[in-house]
């Protein structure tokens, strides 16, 4: 079942156009990667899906509800999550404080603080950051900033999360622990992910369908297998 | 009729030009919102006020005077409040957010500790007060010297930025500081030098309006005020929009005045200010004309 | 946990004997601790917006004043609970017309927004005035200081408790969250511009009935001395040398500051505002955590 809906999304910046006709659909219980180099319009498809950039043109449904003109609080009470590229933690809260917020006031909308509680620890359990539960979030190192972005968008109960280059900067082994614990989090949550990751074994591997954007132009989309050896890919990545 | 308020308009803006260019190097270098600096005019206008009153020294000789001495004034700020903090990325970031509030501080210290040595009255004192007529204009020579001295050094300015290769590095500084940094240029270096040439600048303003207004120790509000005004309309940086931003807002302003009364003029500051940060709230730094 | 009964009783200990204080029968001890109870309530109103969003406000001496001056104006109409009920809403109603803008604007930005805010209202209600005939305004018949005294106790208790109400609840984490990154709190969901709007309103009542109570105590209204950025100055440096984010923060900043100026404001008032100035700088730059965090720190070490 279509659980996120692009239809013909297009984003410009001033001359620019970052996002030409982007189509694509989500199915409920997948692993959907993107691909594509710098500059590509990842980053803003993220933005223009989860409401913090307005597209030109086109429309985005999540769930058969359109969100056109919604703000991304509205969006993230709809049961979307995302994470940062560039993590925006809150610095001089705690972590669990951090996934308390989020459990508050994302689509679960835990109002007891007990319940809220109990579901942040859950989300920090699955990414292995409870037992840095009561430390600053600033005095986190970055990769595991980038697991408490991941804690913060499970926390808000989101059905669909969006992970923007969660494994940046990760060692080997523990890219596979991300990529095994992604695959647990289907598994056990039911949950949809969305995925941008310059990693590429890793994208291949999670990744049921992928959808290449070269210059904001979406160039192929497919199964990993299809994807790679599509030519026009072979031409943007290898010349 | 209307040329004489041609004329003020032209005085004013010149004056406000010339304040917010020192506003413009140091928020452009440091990155901090010295809401004092209008304390900085007023302290020039006492110092030439009493170098005249009671020395007999020409406001033109204080020119130099409060050059250095706001200058150094400048330096020491920067050497006792700001220099360790700007030193570490952690503690600039929190200096950054907090810089208005600490130079609000000092506003208050100057504004009371003027009002203690020399209390509120305001004052003033008559210097080439003869008026000059030409082109059904007149003029004092006060306010021809004032013109004369604003151009001078915002023009100087201008070239200095333009054709020096420390204004470069100072340009390279407002533009981006860490690749500045990176091409050799000493950063540190220009934050202390723009902070006291910025501090100077709006006590040779002081001398300037001593000359031709009234003086008292809270004179400066309503000048960081328009500068404000000048640099948001302006842009970060830009020396040569803010030149032209100071004269609009001396236009408007006189204009504005004339035609209903000087009752309004602090409104008529205080709603441009007001307007002007309600439509660009993303303030000097914004970028939203150029993402068309 | 253990703290937090503690607290509760220290400060139900404190408003209590606060409430004794008109039983001592001195005119001057009641006068400040009226003084005492109008700095809580104000400095604990401004930390629900400035200290949890860090949406620095230079400006509340604008909801001080528009109160006063609803306060003075009303008081031909109706009697006086009704007037001090007008000037909470009035204030009230000012921050929920200019928010939506206002809030728009941000970090230094709109730290020096509110402070020419507060100069542009105070400005066009001073020439009101004049287009009025008035210069300034008398009140005959005001409560009496003990009356007054008791209803700014109440403002001040009602202060404190929203304070530590909203530290621990939903709304307290929503704007702690706001503060601390903005784009992030609207993606989990934080309705970022409502909770704003809703904090500064919530910020801006009970200074506007502050403002009608000075002005019943004094018995006098001049707009220049009702809208004074000498207020708004003073409660932002209280907030921080008493330190942000505490509920005992604005308690301890106020007491210092009390003294401070008992002992030097009628005499000296320009060194008195020095030495504000110059606190403000050490504190911000030396000791952002404040009294209350300073002696939070000497507690934990003994």
């Amino acid at each position: 079942m279509t659980i996120l809906e692009v239809q013909n999304v297009s984003k410009q910046f001033g001359g620019l156009k970052a996002l030409q006709d982007v189509c694509f659909s989500v199915n409920e219980g997948t692993i959907f990667g993107l691909m594509g180099a710098n500059g590509a319009g990842k980053t803003t498809l993220f933005g223009v899906i989860a409401g913090q950039i307005r597209p030109n043109g086109g429309s985005i449904s999540f769930a058969g509800k359109p969100l056109a003109g919604q703000r991304p609080d509205q969006i993230c009470r709809l049961g979307l999550g995302r994470t940062f590229q560039i993590v925006r933690p809150f610095g001089n809260l705690t972590v669990l404080d951090n996934v308390i917020v989020s459990a508050m006031y994302g689509a679960a909308r835990t109002h007891r603080l007990a319940d809220a509680t109990q579901a942040g620890r859950r989300a920090l359990e699955d990414v292995g950051l409870a037992p840095l539960a009561d430390q600053l979030a600033a005095s986190l190192t970055l990769s595991n900033q980038k697991r408490l972005e991941i804690a913060r968008a499970l926390a808000t109960g989101a059905r669909l999360v969006l992970l923007d280059e969660v494994m940046a900067g990760l060692t080997a082994t523990e890219v596979a622990e991300m990529t095994e614990t992604l695959f647990r989090l289907r598994r056990e949550r039911g949950l949809t992910i969305l995925i941008i990751e310059h990693v590429m074994g890793a994208l291949m591997n999670l990744s049921d369908r992928i959808l290449v954007l070269d210059h904001g132009v979406p160039i192929a989309m497919g199964s990993p297998e299809q994807v790679v050896a599509d030519e026009n890919v072979l031409k943007v990545y290898f010349g | 009729m209307f040329q004489q308020l041609l004329f003020a308009a032209v005085v004013s803006g010149a004056l406000y030009a010339l304040v917010a260019l020192g506003l413009n190097l140091v928020y452009g270098s440091l990155r901090l919102l010295n809401i004092a600096h209008g304390d900085l005019v007023m302290i020039g206008a006492y110092v030439a006020f009493w170098s005249f009153t009671l020395l007999g020294i020409s406001p033109v000789v204080s020119l130099a005077t409060t050059t250095v001495l706001c200058a150094a004034f400048g330096f020491l700020v920067y050497v006792v409040l700001l220099k360790r903090q700007l030193g570490s990325p952690a503690l600039a970031q929190r200096l950054e957010a907090n810089s208005l509030i600490i130079f609000y501080g000092l506003s208050v210290i100057l504004q009371n500790g003027a009002s203690l040595a020399f209390s509120a009255t305001s004052r003033g004192y008559q210097f080439l007060d003869g008026v000059h007529s030409f082109g059904g204009v007149s003029a004092t020579g006060s306010m021809l010297l004032l013109l004369g001295v604003a151009a001078a050094v915002t023009l100087g300015a201008l070239a200095f930025l333009r054709f020096h290769v420390a204004g470069w590095s100072l340009l390279a500084v407002i533009e981006r500081k860490d690749a500045a940094a990176v091409v050799g240029v000493n950063v540190e270096r220009v934050q202390m030098i723009s902070i006291c040439a910025g501090f100077a600048i709006a006590g040779v303003a002081g001398v300037l309006v001593s000359m031709t207004q009234q003086i008292t120790p809270f004179m400066g509000f309503p000048f960081t005020i328009a500068a404000f005004v000048v640099v948001i309309m302006g842009g970060l940086g830009n020396i040569a929009a803010g030149i032209a931003a100071g004269f609009v807002l001396g236009f408007i302003e006189t204009f504005g005045v004339a035609l209903t009364s000087a009752t309004y003029r602090s409104i008529l500051i205080y709603g441009i200010f007001v307007g002007v940060l309600l439509l660009r709230p993303q303030g000097l730094f914004g970028k939203a004309v150029q993402a068309r | 946990m253990t703290g937090k009964p503690f607290m509760i009783a220290a400060f139900a200990i404190v408003a209590g004997l606060m409430a004794l204080v008109p039983q001592l029968g001195s005119e001057y001890w009641l006068g400040v601790a009226f003084i005492v109870a109008m700095w809580i309530a104000l400095i604990q109103s401004w930390s629900l917006l400035s200290a949890t969003t860090g949406y620095i406000s230079l400006g509340h001496a604008v909801f001080y004043g528009i109160g006063a001056y609803v306060l003075v104006v009303s008081l031909d109409w109706m009697p006086v609970p009704y007037a001090l009920a007008l000037s909470g809403a009035a204030a009230g109603l000012l921050a929920l017309v200019v928010g939506l803008p206002v809030l728009r604007v941000k970090g230094p930005y709109f730290v020096i927004l509110t402070f020419g805010f507060a100069e542009l209202v105070k400005n066009l209600v001073m020439l009101l005035e004049t287009r009025l005939g008035q210069f300034s305004r008398m009140i005959f018949d005001a409560p009496s200081l003990e009356a007054l005294y008791y209803a700014m106790l109440v403002l001040a208790v009602i202060a404190t408790a929203i304070a530590a109400w909203t530290a621990q609840s939903r709304f307290g984490r929503g704007l702690a969250a706001i503060r601390e990154n903005e784009v992030a709190a609207e993606a989990i969901g934080v309705p970022v511009t409502r909770l704003k709007l809703f904090a500064f309103v919530a910020s801006a009542i009970i200074p506007g009935i502050v403002g009608g109570l000075l002005v019943l105590r004094t018995s006098y209204f001049a707009a220049d001395q009702a809208f004074d950025p000498a207020v708004s100055f003073t409660i932002v440096t209280t907030a921080i040398v008493g330190g942000l984010g505490r509920v005992s923060g604005p308690l301890l900043g106020t007491l210092f500051l009390v003294i401070l100026s008992e002992l030097l404001w009628a005499r000296f008032p320009q060194a008195y505002m020095m030495i504000l100035g110059g606190l403000l700088i050490v504190f911000i730059l030396f000791v952002p955590q404040g009294l209350a965090g300073l002696i939070r720190k000497g507690l934990g070490r003994a």
